[in-house]
């Protein structure tokens, strides 16, 4: 038995043959083998027509495989895209409305007046304001929550909580959109006597405060959007 | 092909994202890659999605281009998404019952082996090679994919196992078995092939 193997070729032995893989050796074995052996050279020829065959098996492209910038790009730039325009912009309007909060703030503390009128309603919608951004600081999601402020509106008028409205403005910036303002600590207490004026001032702090929620906060659906 | 001092420039402009110079390395390799998705899938539709999909996958991930060249690279990602789509086949049976070159253009003869084959040779090749590309489809996927890259892409054992990440040993034995279970498949369809090897075995007799 070991003497018969010995004298046939293997199957990985034609093939190498066939591929020119063998060495110099058993090259030379194999090749006087197969051309005394006729089993070995039947073997052989079956395996080169194989082969050969193989080879005819050519087809050329059936059309161009070129990719197209539309196939391409929208995978490439899906992050860098529409999401990356739109949301600058949103977070530059927030960043806008923070220095505006910021700048009609500073103008309170230093006894301004902007000499327009406005109700007491009104009023109680930047104190609502302060009590939202009160409750949010223990909440995950400052955007989520709009609805949820409503509610404490009526019970919150103090203005000592304004701090709390920089605090929570500039925390809910740094979540939805790059930090654009920092907030001031000793804004905190105001000390204006003057009721009606500090009211005015409250609705252009707590209008401008909104718009920055508000710009904030589609800037995170977009976000939210894109990403589904 | 291709100089090698253009294709390593337009390699490096694809990996900075040039999509045009990308697509002059697919144009240089379209058929190669097209002709592997052919043979190791048998259809000609899906081959052709596989190979755009491999070759829109190779652009998105140029930047992680491996291996010595670009023909190499597109071949490994080829082969790995044919092997893929046979799997997928696999799970889905009534996709892969029928093996049958419905809807692909016969393969177009490039070779001339003998230098003057009369009519009957001619037929009988013609023949073998319909046989083949029926009985390739039937080898397992990674036989059949070791000798298409042998045999029909004709690429050496070193490049194969690039291609398919893994030794030459392996793949020796892969286009070893699968010639000699190619050879006895076509045997076994008829006397043809008995015709055609003993033809050649006269003729290889000077």
């Amino acid at each position: 038995m070991l003497f018969r193997r010995r004298l046939h070729a293997t199957n990985d032995e034609l093939n190498a043959y066939l591929d020119g893989a063998l060495g110099e050796s058993v090259l030379e074995r194999i090749r006087g083998h197969v051309h005394a052996c006729a089993i070995c050279q039947e073997a052989l020829e079956g395996l080169r027509a194989v082969q050969v065959s193989l080879r005819g098996l050519q087809a050329k492209a059936p059309r161009s495989f070129a990719l197209r910038e539309a196939a391409v790009r929208p995978a490439l730039a899906l992050p860098a895209g529409g999401l990356a325009r739109a949301t600058p912009l949103l977070s530059g309007v927030t960043a806008l409305a923070l220095i505006a909060f910021f700048a009609v703030v500073s103008f309170d503390m230093s006894g301004g007046d902007f000499g327009s009128t406005n109700s007491k309603k009104t009023s109680s919608r930047y104190g609502e304001f302060s009590a939202a951004s009160v409750d949010n600081a223990s909440e995950p999601a400052p955007g989520a929550s709009d609805t949820a402020s409503l509610g404490e509106a009526e019970r919150a008028t103090d203005n000592t909580q304004r701090l709390t409205v920089t605090a929570s403005g500039a925390a809910f910036n740094g979540t939805g959109a790059p930090p654009s303002a920092t907030p001031e600590p000793e804004v905190g207490t105001s000390t204006d006597e003057d009721g009606d004026d500090d009211m005015k001032l409250r609705i252009a702090e707590g209008a401008l405060a909104a718009l920055a929620l508000v710009s904030g906060g589609s800037a995170l659906v977009l976000v939210r959007r894109r990403r589904i | 092909m291709m100089a090698p001092t253009d294709e390593s420039e337009l390699v490096e402009r694809s990996r900075a994202g040039d999509l045009e110079a990308f697509n002059q390395i697919v144009v240089s390799y379209q058929d190669l890659v097209y002709n592997l998705c052919l043979r190791m899938l048998g259809s000609r539709q899906a081959a052709e999605d596989v190979a755009q999909d491999a070759f829109l996958s190779a652009f998105r991930n140029m930047a992680r281009m491996r291996g010595p060249t670009v023909r190499a690279w597109l071949l490994r990602i080829a082969s790995n998404a044919c092997i893929d789509e046979i799997r997928r086949r696999k799970r889905q049976p009534q996709l892969s019952l029928d093996a049958s070159p419905e809807g692909e253009e016969p393969g177009r003869p490039i070779d001339a082996p003998d230098p003057a084959p009369g009519p009957e040779q001619m037929a009988l090749r013609l023949e073998l090679r319909e046989a083949l590309r029926s009985e390739l489809l039937r080898l397992p996927g990674d036989q059949r994919l070791a000798l298409v890259l042998c045999d029909v892409e004709g690429l050496s054992y070193e490049e194969i196992a690039a291609a398919m990440g893994s030794s030459i040993g392996t793949v020796k034995s892969r286009i070893s078995r699968g010639r000699a279970r190619l050879r006895e498949g076509v045997r076994a369809r008829g006397e043809l092939f008995g015709d055609l090897v003993r033809s050649r075995s006269r003729g290889n007799k000077e």
